[in-house]
């Protein structure tokens, strides 16, 4: 049975010399990323700053700048639609998959309306155009909680929380199945977090849509999303269902990552990861993470953990995944 | 200090030098002396109907018809105390006047009213010349390290820079003493290793311990910390929080930290006050707040706050629109408009800061039915 979209170990290589850097070498920005989407699902891609949470749904969008190197598939409903480079994965951009991009509120033309700047990629993709296009740009800011007259007005009109709004209404122009969202309530205060999320949920519930969730925010995604993937150093270090992750974690960053967010009514302290992820310039021998990993074994440092299956779709990357958890408290 | 007060407003002419020959250079140190009153039961800063107010510019019509001049109540009547080695967190969404109320305190805006005590010396519209010695004592630690932080500067030199300003040190050699035992204290050890870098070397987490250790060469009684970790990566927050929670103990500082996360405010601060169009709505003991809130502005804000346990997923009370305009604040309660218990009252009667009827001594909220 094919999942609605699957990626299928996918790399990305950045080429330093041709960005203009002096020093030239490679990046593994993403080193074998797989995971799969169902209809309606949402599903978060957690991790810290330059884990490679970005670049992966940029290539799914085929978004990566020219000096980026792509590997590994990526199957809408069973094609790959990186195949063809450009050409095959245009036809799915907007289309089956969209983007909101990271700081989108804040990227809208000052000079056009809300509503022009919605219809604007309709033309573009034969959908609609001019006042069917209009139309329907009123009826998607209505969809997202704007009324649709506001479609006459310019972004300084609106508050952030309502340009966030117009951003996703924009992604939603050409009714994509899949809407990647990039830190979509990053820049956002609480109670209009709040909102935008209570929108991407109703958007997946009512219209089938699947979202996947890029954030660095794990309590956003345990309160959004049924499953995740918790990335480190370009990996996907665990992944499976959102309670397996927060209530049986097996990746030893699983559990920091967790013991460092701060939670309202929680009484555990709050305790820092020591040391920064591994440069991803050079070859990684080992498990990326052992340098920081408070459980590391001998052969943590030479061998490099691949993703085990746990049963019920739960994963990690650790050689002592599947340890009951009481040995892991007392090797600790 | 009426005399300070009266020529305040020509700081920038003569008056500053005239304001200088009459003040004593350490008036900090005149109030602790006064007898009969210790410097222990002074708290180390006594904030007192406070406020803040920006003008708005007039159109040309407005100004010909001589409108009245409107302003942005920014901070509007704003009252707190924070006491050595305490931490305050000030909790509330953009536009609600915590950066501003910080930026007073600081002496970066001049306040429309309302006193800043520190050390009991009154410092609200203080002339340059008396506020710059005691500056040393109020220092900032902003959000974003990658902005404070000047690129071309050495960690050495962004550090000794304020010792330079402040003409501290005799010396290259004893400042440079005085560098290490800062980058030591703000967690940056061994601080050879940082000395010699520039900001762009080092992670978020070092460049906001690096701006910390800046702020600690001049021995701060209270430090200012707006949102100092929100730029940072997860991983490392809670260490820097950590260095702040130890920093008020072992240095006995006040710390008013500056958050939107009530979660962090929670966990390592003592006292949360949150503020709403530039009040604060409710204040007490961190845990009084956080378990037992009596404005509905903070119970709707604590509903919102995602919790990590996936199973605990409660129903926020999302409350609809945004925070008004600070221009035209709301009559009554100013939270009436959003409020989801709102009565008749709420739209007429301003409430005022009182003990509620179900809270625990210092436990404050402006509600008509608290």
């Amino acid at each position: 049975m094919t999942s609605l979209l699957e990626v299928d170990d996918l790399h990305v290589w950045f080429d330093l010399a041709r960005s203009g850097q002096q020093h030239g070498g490679q990046v593994h920005a993403v080193q074998g990323v797989s995971f799969a989407l169902e209809p309606g699902e949402r599903f978060g891609l957690v991790g810290e700053s330059g884990c490679g949470k970005t670049t992966t749904i940029l290539a799914l969008m085929g978004l990566l700048p020219p000096n980026a190197a792509v590997a590994g598939e990526v199957r809408f409903n069973g094609t790959n639609i990186l195949a063809g480079g450009e050409d095959s994965v245009r036809q799915y951009r907007w289309k089956d998959l969209a983007m909101v991009f990271q700081g989108a509120m804040n990227a809208l033309n000052p000079v056009k309306t809300v509503g022009w700047q919605i219809a604007e990629p309709m033309a573009f993709h034969g959908i609609a155009e001019g006042k069917a296009a209009l139309q329907r740009a009123g009826e998607l800011l209505e969809l997202v909680g704007i009324p649709a007259t506001s479609a006459q007005r310019y972004p300084h009109e609106f508050s952030g929380g309502m340009r966030q709004r117009a951003s996703i209404a924009m992604a939603l122009a050409c009714q994509p199945k899949i809407l990647l969202a990039d830190e979509p309530t990053t820049a956002l205060d609480v109670m209009v977090q709040a909102q935008i999320l209570e929108l991407l949920a109703r958007l997946s519930d009512d219209l089938g849509l699947a979202v996947v969730l890029v954030t660095h925010d794990l309590a956003v995604v345990a309160q959004m999303c049924s499953r995740a993937a918790v990335m480190y150093a370009g990996e996907v270090a665990e992944t499976g269902p959102m309670e397996a992750l927060y209530h049986d974690p097996q990746h030893p960053y699983t559990r920091l990552l967790f013991a460092a967010t701060p939670d309202l009514f929680g009484t555990g302290a709050v305790t820092s990861i020591p040391g920064s992820p591994p440069r991803l310039d050079r070859e990684v021998t080992g498990c990326p993470f052992q340098p920081r990993c408070d459980v590391s074994l001998d052969r943590c440092a030479t061998d490099h953990p691949a993703l085990r299956q746990l049963g019920g779709g739960h994963l990690a990357a650790c050689v002592r995944a599947g340890a009951a958890s009481a040995d892991l408290a007392e090797t600790r | 200090m009426s005399d300070a007060q009266a020529f305040a407003p020509d700081t920038k002419g003569t008056g500053s030098s005239l304001a200088a020959a009459v003040i004593p250079a350490q008036p900090s140190d005149a109030a602790a002396a006064v007898p009969g009153r210790s410097a222990a039961d002074t708290p180390l800063l006594e904030v007192t109907d406070l406020v803040t107010q920006y003008p708005v510019r007039r159109t040309l019509v407005d100004a010909a018809r001589r409108a009245p001049r409107s302003h942005v109540h920014a901070v509007d009547g704003v009252s707190f105390s924070l006491g050595r080695g305490q931490m305050m967190a000030l909790v509330g969404e953009s536009g609600c006047g915590k950066t501003s109320t910080a930026q007073t305190i600081l002496g970066m805006v001049k306040p429309a009213g309302g006193a800043i005590r520190l050390n009991g010396t009154d410092i609200a519209g203080l002339p340059e010349r008396q506020m710059r010695p005691l500056r040393r004592k109020v220092q900032m630690i902003y959000q974003d390290p990658y902005e404070s932080l000047d690129p071309r500067f050495r960690v050495r030199q962004t550090v000794e820079e304020p010792m330079l300003v402040h003409g501290i040190g005799r010396s290259q050699a004893d400042r440079l003493d005085l560098i290490v035992k800062a980058l030591e204290q703000a967690g940056l050890t061994p601080a050879d290793m940082y000395l010699d870098r520039y900001p762009h070397e080092l992670s978020g987490g070092q460049r906001q311990r690096v701006a910390i250790a800046a702020s600690l060469v001049l021995g701060p009684d209270l430090l200012l910390a707006d949102e100092p970790v929100s730029m940072l990566d997860v991983s490392v927050r809670a260490g820097v929080l950590a260095l702040l929670d130890g920093l008020r103990k072992t240095a006995d500082m006040g710390i008013l930290m500056i958050t939107h996360d009530l979660s962090t405010a929670a966990h390592f601060a003592d006292k949360i006050a949150v503020m709403y169009l530039g009040r604060i709505v409710e204040q007490g003991t961190a845990s009084e707040v956080v378990h037992n809130p009596q404005h509905p502005y903070t119970k709707a804000l604590l509903s919102v706050v995602p919790k990590r346990d996936p199973r605990d997923r409660s129903v926020p009370q999302i409350l609809a629109g945004e925070t008004p305009d600070p221009i035209l604040v709301p009559s009554g309660c100013r939270f009436h408009p959003r409020c989801p218990v709102a009565v008749e009252r709420c739209r007429t009667d301003d409430p005022a800061l009182r003990v509620p009827a179900a809270g625990a001594p210092g436990h404050l909220a402006a509600c008509h039915l608290a």
